[in-house]
């Protein structure tokens, strides 16, 4: 992509993205990409690996906290790291998705942050006529 | 950001303000700062928080904030609410993702100048044996049973592994062990993330800290709690990791989705909270105080390691390091706790979110040996310059639910703490302050830098004014360890 797909939004004691893409699909893969972006610097690219992912939620926001924490417990509990995301919305409120990524590898990453997190707090997604937009805000 | 109009602090002494109650407060707002903390706390409108806080049903005495009061996520960080039983509400918002966070002071008796050659050495042996930061290599791993004492028993659990001896608990909060955790209250994803995490320290402002006693206040207070000039001691600084931060996140989730989110009117949507004695309430409070024992544990294992790690690298036999306990607080968590309000005693829910408990002489939940003197309050600062050791006091209790501060709060953000890094070695101007340190993230020491802070000392100064904490003792660090 050209244009930048995320920003950082700064806080004193946490760190937050705003993410945008031209689609739903777009979007949910870009703050997939934004999220690894932030959370540290990969060694390698290597999508060896394939995770498979089904998330329900309660409205779009809902949505895509889920699946932005369901990608921090992956990396924090399996230790999974993740480059590339094929994402699906086979009914409004639930998700699909292809991960393809690799382990951790302590010898050649170097992890950023520690994401305790995934909070409600700013959390918005809205489409409007450019694009579809979002905000989430990590506790670390 | 909440609808609540900012409201005007109306002092009442040079340490405490007040936030008047307007529609919807049902008490006032009382923030314990001194006049110089007032504009950081007003700036990120943590002093909204602290009104908003007030709004939530059965809230008794006060919305109460500690001098190192910043912004949070509902509720302010260095905040204390209580709660009546029958008709006040529990929220996870009040205790923190992570919870149970908390710091252990330990002591030795060895002095600055028998060790100040061997800190890196001793820097380097615990970076090695205690695992810091991302990944979940080092870390206790457990089976679904293992895990469930954990959450039930806590550091006596640890203590039954190995990890430290008997003598160690006496001088933890709750003795390292609360009552009321049910492991059935716990979602299989918390289950997975404690089964893989015990035994770490994690990253960001987690630490364990060599450091040196460098000013005694209190003569009588600091040699009942075994502390003197020059001593060598080690703070640890860690929470309840992963387990903790998935049952904050199942339980907001589920409080936000229970028909109390529609009962409850708050005028910020991440006052999520729940009546106390509702199954929603009880059920948080099992899984919270599961989280409590899992970081009670978590510290037990650590310190095991300490105990471990410091008579090789400082040439000395353990009897001769005399490494003990001198207290462990929690400063995430709520506790069902008796209290005196309007006269009357009561059992009450506390929440403290980045504040500790500071029980006065006297109280019985306190040590033995420190009834006299008080509870010890730990105060960590940043990793270049102080920490302190506190008492609880009497008017604590009368004022405070018995709680007082707990750190100092970050000053400027982790990127602009990388910006004003640029350029510099974070790294060596710790070497030339004569303060070893390792980290395993490449950015940490720029992230955690002195000045990335508040001055602790600020904050401490402030309890000790407001007379809900004495100062006890200061201490330097020498050798810091981070994620």
């Amino acid at each position: 992509m050209d244009t930048p797909f995320y920003e950082i939004i700064d806080h004193t004691a946490d760190i937050g993205i705003r993410v945008f893409g031209r689609t739903r699909k777009e979007l949910f893969q870009n703050a997939a990409l934004a999220f690894f972006d932030i959370v540290g610097k990969w060694g390698k690219v290597d999508m060896s690996l394939v995770e498979t992912i089904r998330l329900e939620g309660t409205d779009d926001a809902d949505l895509f906290q889920r699946w932005l924490d369901e990608l921090n417990f992956l990396f924090q509990t399996r230790e999974l790291v993740f480059h590339e995301f094929d994402v699906r919305f086979p009914s409004d409120l639930v998700l699909e998705a292809e991960a393809r990524g690799r382990k951790l590898d302590l010898d050649i990453d170097d992890v950023s942050l520690d994401i305790k997190a995934v909070t409600h707090h700013e959390l918005k997604v809205e489409q409007k006529p450019t694009g579809w937009h979002a905000s989430v805000i990590f506790d670390i | 950001m909440s609808d609540t109009e900012k409201r005007p602090l109306q002092k009442i002494e040079d340490w405490l303000w007040e936030i008047r109650p307007t529609e919807g407060m049902k008490v006032p707002g009382r923030i314990y700062a001194t006049e110089e903390l007032i504009p950081n706390i007003t700036s990120d409108n943590a002093d909204v928080q602290v009104a908003n806080v007030a709004h939530l049903p059965g809230i008794l005495s006060y919305s109460m904030a500690m001098p190192d009061i910043h912004w949070g996520y509902g509720f302010p960080i260095g905040g204390v609410a209580a709660f009546d039983l029958d008709d006040g509400i529990i929220s996870p918002g009040g205790v923190g993702y992570d919870i149970n966070c908390g710091v252990r002071l330990l002591r030795t008796d060895l002095t600055r100048e028998q060790v100040a050659s061997k800190i890196d050495r001793a820097i380097t042996g615990l970076f090695r044996e205690i695992p810091c930061g991302v990944g979940l290599k080092g870390a206790v791993k457990l089976n679904r049973r293992d895990l469930n004492r954990v959450m039930e028993d806590g550091a006596r659990w640890a203590v039954r592994q190995g990890f430290g001896s008997d003598e160690d608990l006496e001088y933890i909060e709750e003795e390292g062990r609360i009552q009321g955790a049910e492991p059935s209250c716990i979602s299989d994803r918390a289950v997975e993330r404690g089964s893989s995490q015990l035994g770490t320290l994690g990253s960001g402002n987690h630490f364990v800290e060599i450091g040196y006693v460098d000013e005694i206040y209190n003569e009588d207070i600091a040699s009942v709690y075994g502390l003197f000039l020059n001593q060598i001691t080690i703070s640890i600084h860690t929470g309840s990791r992963g387990f903790g931060h998935q049952i904050c996140e199942d339980y907001i989730r589920m409080f936000k989705n229970s028909r109390y989110a529609k009962e409850i009117s708050v005028p910020d949507p991440q006052l999520e909270c729940v009546p106390v004695l509702s199954d929603e309430g009880k059920r948080y409070y099992a899984a919270m105080n599961a989280a409590v024992n899992f970081a009670f544990a978590n510290r037990q294992i650590i310190s095991h390691r300490v105990q471990e790690v410091l008579p090789r690298v400082f040439e000395v036999s353990p009897r001769e390091l005399g490494l003990r306990v001198v207290y462990e607080v929690a400063h995430n968590i709520a506790k069902l706790e008796e209290h005196t309000v309007k006269g009357r005693k009561m059992t009450v829910c506390v929440h403290r979110k980045g504040a500790t408990r500071a029980f006065p002489p006297g109280h019985p939940e306190i040590p033995k040996s420190y009834q006299s003197v008080g509870q010890p309050v730990l105060i960590p600062g940043d990793m270049g310059r102080y920490s302190y050791v506190l008492a609880g006091t009497e008017k604590a209790m009368e004022e405070t639910f018995g709680s007082a501060c707990h750190g100092a709060g970050r000053a400027m953000s982790r990127h602009q703490a990388i910006k004003q890094a640029r350029g510099r070695s974070i790294f060596r101007e710790m070497q030339d302050a004569g303060i070893s340190f390792k980290s395993a993230g490449k950015e940490t020491a720029a992230e955690e830098m002195p000045e990335a802070y508040k001055d602790v000392s600020l904050v401490v100064e402030a309890v000790s004014r407001a007379g809900i904490a004495k100062k006890v003792a200061r201490m330097r660090p020498l050798g810091v360890i981070k994620g």
